[in-house]
């Protein structure tokens, strides 16, 4: 016995020695390939207490996890029975080298009630597991990445626990030396255990070996687990909480503005993985492949070859394949992300619309855009690789400061006869309309546009346009990735804005209210833009708009990701239609809000061919005439466009309506 | 290979331009572009020379002050460097224009080819590669959708129409006019926009290449603008009455039946 003692000391301590010396190097090595990333990112960090508070809410409170409810409460009992039983195994490793060590003598009570809580907690591990199992074997959602990983993970999880109970059980009957901790009474489930498999019928030979047995396979499982980390998608384990912990705390966010003018730059967007900053790097160990944002992203559901999960995978294994050459710093070695045999291609970059699903669901806060965008930027300045039919929407562009080539002097002729101002004419004006390209010159946009002067007109606005001098916002270039002639135009529009410096923007366009908010500070432009959404649901709230023929027929909404998802506008278009509908409350779709389903048009998608997979806006089209409304309103001129293509092509007669066409014919 | 391709600074046609006076105008707003035709011409002459792996393609420049931003353009899609031959205005008689452009040519060089286009989409004279032919006493074809070149002979293809090819040889040096179809014009990379910025730009002063203008057989007499196309007229009221003021309308206001 004695002698076995010693082995088991000399043992333990050099398998402790070995496993964690093993796990330090492998977690020292990732966290050096991260430091040796080249790309910068100007996050700051900031705000500590609302990131503290990120933890409890977050982490502790599994908050994001649990928007997915039954997995979510299942990954909620995992993580908790887990972390529960850390200290317990801790114990064990720690008495396995110096087998006299003994929590219990020092605070026995505390020790008592820690036992009994994570007794139970790690019962509750199981039922996590079962439910996981269920999923994976029964349920098999498409999403979810069916892997030797996963269930790897799901048996060192369940040996581990179930060893854990098994050695409480052998704990609870072993003789306690007079006046030593006794464990007894202790663990409430484990105890169960006992006449459960009959264990008090064993020789305290028998026990004593029951123990030891089951010392060594839970020991043994945990430093195995512990190996298999930092190599797998478990890695997440590490990497998750700071990944939290870092995230950006505010939902609007910009797109990276490149310093086109630099001319030392050597390349701009990213081209390779070593140009990834050592935040996306975090992002990518963080990610566990839950596949939530695979069942979010409209191209995934529309048989595209992008998903989000598998880009940012591909983005890891290219990371990890090519890191002794980023951590020599010799970066001319490192090839680029998208080349011969690549699984990061072209269809898969250029596939995203942009609408931010992934990154709104994802439960650890990654942001699949900034690859998908900064590559997209490589490719279009560096290699002048896109899709050929975005050639002639960027000559417009840079021609004619809009998608589709329209004279930019004709900007105003939507509102011929309808005596808009111009600003030039009503510089005092209270609200300055950033029409748009599509309320400018699209023919479904122009009617959008006109609904909303006379609604302006009827609620005695004093506001004023821009007319030629208003050129396309930039949206468009710079999420195809065109930053060259995105900040070309935005600089124009900064500079006819700060030449007016109006109180306040409206904007008919999401896209044109999120890039002004958000994107024009980066070329000296800050205002407080207003959707117009937000101005009517004001306007009709103020009693400064008569409702006198308000529709009682049914209506649905379809949320813009520009609006919802970009900037969490969804209660005001909510708001203002129930207001002019008597108070009844649009219904919804099975994919709204948070979840809103994309038409398909943003990031550039309006303009470029949709020839894989399934129509984005015929599967939206589908969603909206399941839902036997009459009209679906909109809050954004493309979705518009899309969703009434989608509805044609589906043969309804859904009528597709702007809000503010809807609050024009019910005032 | 020495290529020279000649570009024109056009306005964009999507640009509303306002006519002033007689045959005067007013640009200022109005965004001026590379000639479309003539992008196919830079496309071709850039292509054969990266695939010749040596040679210069020149780009040769009759217009204004402002067209340098044409030239850039033609360099960033890769011309070498540039010529440009300064006059006043827009308007030039495409006979002075050929001479001017002869004369920056031989002054530089000794060309392989020389790419114009198939017009330029203000004037639309499709005479500049012929006069600049006669001028240079070269062979010209204009119209080009294929080319070929093999030894100091230039096979070309052009469309006659009805979807039916010629196909041409000519002897070395030759001018060639370049239409849609030649090639597909690239877009620029941006690392290439910036380099055309720092290209060799030469600029000659239209007088100093003492051209006897007396040839001018040009004159712009008046400029009008294209009447505003008047919008469809919807009939309304019964099939019966709306085909009655159909007829009314065709027979009274535009004397048709």
């Amino acid at each position: 016995m004695q002698t076995y003692v010693m082995v088991k000391s000399i043992v333990m301590a050099l398998a402790l020695m070995g496993a964690f010396g093993y796990f330090f190097v492998r977690a020292a090595r990732l966290y050096r390939l991260m430091r040796s990333v080249e790309g910068q990112t100007d996050f700051t960090l900031d705000r500590i207490g609302e990131r503290v508070k990120v933890l409890f809410t977050d982490v502790l409170g599994q908050s994001n996890v649990r928007r997915k409810p039954m997995i979510g409460t299942a990954h909620m009992l995992i993580f908790f029975g887990f972390l529960a039983i850390q200290p317990h195994s801790l114990m064990l490793m720690i008495q396995g080298v110096f087998p006299a060590f003994e929590p219990g003598h020092a605070v026995p009570t505390l020790y008592r009630v820690y036992l009994f809580v994570a007794d139970i907690l790690a019962a509750l591990v199981l039922v996590g597991f079962a439910y996981a199992l269920y999923r994976r074997v029964v349920v098999r959602p498409s999403y979810l990445t069916m892997g030797t990983d996963a269930n790897l993970i799901i048996l060192f999880t369940c040996v581990i626990v179930i060893t854990f109970h098994l050695i409480n059980s052998f704990l609870s009957l072993l003789p306690t030396a007079a006046g030593s901790f006794s464990y007894a009474g202790v663990f409430p489930i484990s105890e169960k255990l006992v006449p459960l498999f009959n264990l008090q019928s064993l020789s305290p030979a028998g026990i004593r070996t029951g123990y030891e047995i089951n010392y060594w396979i839970h020991i043994a499982t945990i430093l195995g687990f512990l190996i298999y980390i930092p190599g797998s998608k478990h890695l997440h384990l590490l990497a998750a909480v700071p990944n939290v912990f870092l995230k950006r705390l505010d939902r609007p966010k910009a797109m990276v503005k490149s310093d086109i003018e630099d001319e030392d730059a050597e390349t701009f967007g990213l081209g390779k993985v070593s140009e990834l900053n050592w935040k996306n790097v975090l992002n990518l160990y963080a990610c566990t492949e839950c596949g939530r944002c695979e069942e979010q992203c409209p191209a995934s559901c529309t048989d595209k070859p992008l998903s989000p999960k598998k880009l940012v995978h591909d983005f890891k294994v290219d990371l990890l394949a090519q890191a002794d050459a980023i951590m020599a710093q010799n970066f001319e070695n490192v090839e680029p992300i998208v080349r011969e045999g690549s699984a990061i291609t072209a269809d898969v970059i250029w596939s995203c619309t942009t609408c931010r699903a992934c990154e709104d669901i994802c439960p650890v806060n990654i942001e699949q855009l900034d690859f998908i965008l900064e590559t997209r930027k490589q490719r279009v300045l560096m290699e002048a690789d896109f899709p050929p039919e975005m050639q002639e929407t960027f000559t417009n562009l840079e021609n004619q400061f809009n998608p589709w080539g329209f004279s930019n002097d004709s900007r105003a002729d939507w509102c011929k006869g309808m005596d808009v101002p111009l600003i030039t004419d009503n510089p005092d004006a209270d609200l300055l309309w950033f029409v748009g390209c599509s309320g400018s010159f699209d023919d479904r946009g122009k009617k959008i546009a006109q609904a909303m002067a006379r609604v302006l007109q009827k609620a005695a606005v004093n506001f004023a346009i821009l007319g030629p001098e208003e050129a396309c916002n930039g949206d468009v270039a710079r999420r195809a990735g065109n930053e060259y002639i995105a900040q070309m135009l935005m600089m124009q529009n900064v500079e006819v804005l700060n030449q007016y410096n109006p109180k306040k923007i409206l904007t008919g366009c999401p896209h044109c209210y999120n890039i002004i908010k958000s994107e024009f500070p980066q070329f000296g432009a800050r205002y407080e833009v207003v959707h117009h959404t937000e101005l009517l649901l004001e306007i009709v709230n103020q009693g400064r708009l008569t409702v006198t023929n308000g529709s009682q027929a049914a209506l649905t909404f379809h949320d813009s990701c520009y609006l919802g998802r970009w900037n969490g506008i969804y209660k005001a278009p909510r708001d203002l239609l129930s207001s002019i509908s008597g108070g009844a409350k649009p219904i919804e779709m099975p994919r709204c809000e948070s979840k809103g389903f994309c038409c398909g048009a943003g990031g550039a998608r309006m303009f470029m061919e949709e020839t894989i997979g399934k129509r984005i806006n015929e599967e939206r089209a589908e969603e909206i005439i399941a839902t036997g409304a009459k009209t679906v309103a909109v809050a954004c001129p493309f979705c518009t466009t899309m969703l009434r293509d989608g509805i044609l092509e589906k043969e309804s007669d859904v009528q597709v309506k702007d809000i503010v066409e809807i609050i024009d014919e019910a005032i | 290979m020495q290529i020279y391709v000649c570009v024109k600074h056009v306005p964009d046609t999507a640009a509303t331009i306002t006519v002033v006076g007689e045959a005067g105008y007013n640009d200022t707003a109005c965004k001026f572009i590379i000639n479309p035709y003539d992008e196919y011409a830079v496309e071709e002459a850039v292509q054969r020379v990266e695939k010749a792996g040596s040679g210069e393609v020149v780009v040769v420049t009759v217009g204004p002050e402002a067209a340098v931003s044409t030239m850039r353009a033609a360099m960033a899609m890769g011309a070498h460097r540039g010529i440009h031959v300064k006059v006043e205005g827009q308007f030039l008689d495409s006979t002075l224009t050929s001479l001017a452009l002869k004369a920056a040519i031989e002054q530089d060089g000794t060309p392989n080819i020389i790419f114009t286009g198939r017009n330029a989409v203000d004037t639309e004279g499709f005479q500049t590669q012929y006069r600049l032919a006669a001028a240079m006493n070269l062979p010209v074809v204009s119209e080009v959708v294929n080319l070929e070149i093999n030894d100091g002979q230039a096979i070309v293809q052009r469309e006659v129409g009805g979807g039916t090819r010629e196909t041409l040889e000519m002897k070395l040096p030759c001018i060639i006019g370049a239409t849609k179809g030649l090639n597909e014009p690239r877009y620029p990379k941006f690392p290439d926009i910036m380099k055309a910025k720092k290209k060799e730009l030469k600029e000659i002063d239209f007088d100093q290449l003492g051209l006897d203008t007396s040839v001018d057989q040009t004159e712009l007499l008046k400029l009008e603008a294209v009447p505003e196309r008047s919008s469809a007229q919807i009939m309304q009221g019964s099939v019966r009455e709306q085909v009655n003021e159909l007829v009314r309308i065709l027979t009274e206001k535009d004397k048709v039946l």
